[in-house]
């Protein structure tokens, strides 16, 4: 039978709080942190000449500006202790700007990626792993050093990116050309195919690749109709 | 018989564990960076009493950029315009401290918190710093080939060197990637059946070739480094590795002024090894200090390599 205990009365007696001393030994509940190698924080930079295909959808291959002192002009900002207290991106930024690239900015995610209460940004710290920076749409594990991609998820971003304006529609020569990479391929591989099965998949993969490709092709060219760089016409004997 | 001198009965008398007398590396990409010509190509100098840590390295159009023009007789000769760009390389700091007790020190056993263990770590952490570095540099060219979430194949590291030729890159090259992308070209290349590929007497080196991290070998006229430093891209998806030539990697460094300090070293005359005491607190660290920076030179000297992660 359970006691009926007495309940706390401040009698007077000195303030304090109650205290749990460290008795060196530690917690061993939960999962262990994730073993993914160290990576410091990033910008994606948008470059409109880099495309590939993912998931059926032509999506940007974005460039990664690690927050990394001495790498393509990040600079730490240290305290007097000399820990890194933030970065200084403003030489970085410009020198992929100066490049025509757009660096993306980290809170351009929509909400419904987040979850309730969790802070905007693409970048993603796994806890107990300070050191490691992924980003949203990239899946780790405990005790684990694999990453998998949120492909779903990554591929909608980059469709709202380009519906919030952060990016630019991919050009029709960018499309003309990787529409005549992604052919070559197929059709160097389907021959390699024949003598070596394996390579199947390989070739469904580029043939699906190929297919998406067109339709994003196609649909640009519904809505822009097929325009070059602007000019004029030239006669050279008025040279 | 009884009161036999038995292991389980002599605790008082041994430990539950004795060390080894040997230790086991933890595993890591302990390689530096490699000594290559499109690398060496890339280095702009030490940027002591330079009055800046930022270096700007100038492109020029000149030896045989323009070509001649046709003339007019009796025509005076309009101007060429001059082709001109620019890349900075922003030195940085990149330091490293072990802090070790004086009770850590005196009851070490395996003789490896101390100052020439130290030294030894302080030059092969000089070393892979900037290699990570140049690691994550190799992932961001325009002109990418490959498919992402395919594996890396030997077609892909061909398009690579027709890329940078393409784009008038002067060789050697050197490509950067990651071991699963060479390890999956390599696999391709075993796997080959028929072309030049498979009668390649390269393809046979790389086959028979000494695994582990590093450099590779030549293969295919380029020189293969591999690390795994080398990034993640396409949120994970993919492995960005890099081939390049000279002037896609620009780099500088700077000297760190010592005093006459005999607890201060410079090793190879770029790296601060240093002792520092805190004698009240019983604690001596062991600082290792560089300043380095690095950054894409010519955008078009390199090509990224995506591939399956």
């Amino acid at each position: 039978m359970e006691t009926e205990l007495s309940t706390f009365v401040d009698d007077g007696a000195a303030a304090g709080e109650t205290f749990l001393p460290d008795a060196g030994m530690s917690g061993r509940g939960g999962p262990p942190p994730t073993k993914v190698p160290a990576c410091p924080a990033f910008y994606y930079a948008f470059d409109p000449n880099r495309w590939t295909v993912m998931g059926r959808q032509v999506v940007p291959a974005f460039v990664k500006v690690p927050f990394s002192d001495g790498v393509n002009g990040a600079r730490a900002i240290r305290d007097r202790e000399g820990r890194i207290v933030r970065f200084d991106m403003g030489d970085a930024r410009a020198q992929h700007e100066e490049r025509g690239r757009k660096i993306i900015p980290h809170e351009a995610v929509p909400a419904a990626h987040l979850k309730p209460g969790q802070r905007p940004s693409y970048i993603y710290r796994p806890k107990g792993r300070p050191d490691v920076h992924l980003s949203l749409y990239e899946k780790c594990y405990p005790g684990s050093e694999q990453v998998d991609c949120d492909e779903k998820r990554f591929l909608e971003w980059c469709t709202w990116l380009e519906a919030k304006g952060f990016i630019t529609p991919v050009p029709l020569h960018v499309l003309r050309n990787l529409l005549d990479v992604k052919k070559a391929e197929l059709g160097k591989t389907s021959d390699k195919a024949l003598t070596n099965p394996s390579l199947r998949p390989l070739v469904e993969r580029l043939a699906g690749d190929v297919e998406a490709i067109e339709e994003a092709l196609h649909a640009r060219v519904e809505r822009l109709g097929s325009a070059p760089s602007d000019g004029d016409t030239f006669d050279p004997a008025e040279a | 018989m009884a009161g036999e001198i038995l292991y389980a009965g002599i605790a008082d008398q041994v430990t539950a564990e004795a060390l080894s007398g040997k230790y086991i590396l933890l595993l890591a990409d302990r390689n530096a960076i490699p000594a290559h010509p499109a690398i060496a190509a890339g280095y702009q100098g030490d940027v002591a009493g330079r009055g800046s840590n930022t270096i700007k390295v100038p492109h020029i159009g000149l030896f045989g950029y323009d070509q001649l023009a046709a003339g007019t007789e009796g025509t005076a000769t309009g101007n060429t315009a001059l082709t001109d760009g620019s890349s900075t390389i922003t030195v940085g700091q990149r330091d490293k401290i072990y802090e070790a007790s004086d009770m850590t020190r005196m009851v070490d056993a395996n003789g490896l918190i101390k100052p020439d263990t130290m030294a030894v770590d302080a030059v092969v952490s000089a070393g892979a710093t900037m290699l990570s570095m140049l690691a994550n540099l190799v992932d961001g060219f325009s002109a990418q080939v490959g498919t992402s979430g395919a594996d890396a194949t030997a077609a892909n590291f061909l398009d690579l060197i027709t890329t940078l030729e393409v784009a008038g890159v002067v060789g050697p090259y050197l490509f950067v990637g990651h071991p699963t992308q060479w390890g999956d070209i390599r696999k391709d290349v075993g796997t080959a059946i028929g072309g030049a590929i498979q009668w390649n007497a390269g393809s046979q080196a790389i086959l028979d070739g000494m695994k582990g991290l590093g450099y590779q070998g030549n293969y295919l006229g380029a020189d293969v480094f591999t690390t795994k430093h080398v990034p993640t891209i396409n949120a994970g998806a993919d492995r960005g590795g890099g081939m390049f030539g000279a002037g896609a990697i620009v780099w500088a460094d700077g000297t760190i002024p010592t005093d006459a300090d005999p607890n201060q070293l410079i090793i190879a005359d770029k790296l601060l090894f240093e002792r520092v005491r805190a004698g009240k607190a019983g604690l001596t660290a062991w600082l290792s200090r560089m300043m380095i920076g690095m950054s894409v030179g010519l955008d078009a000297a390199g090509a990224t390599l995506q591939s399956d992660a």
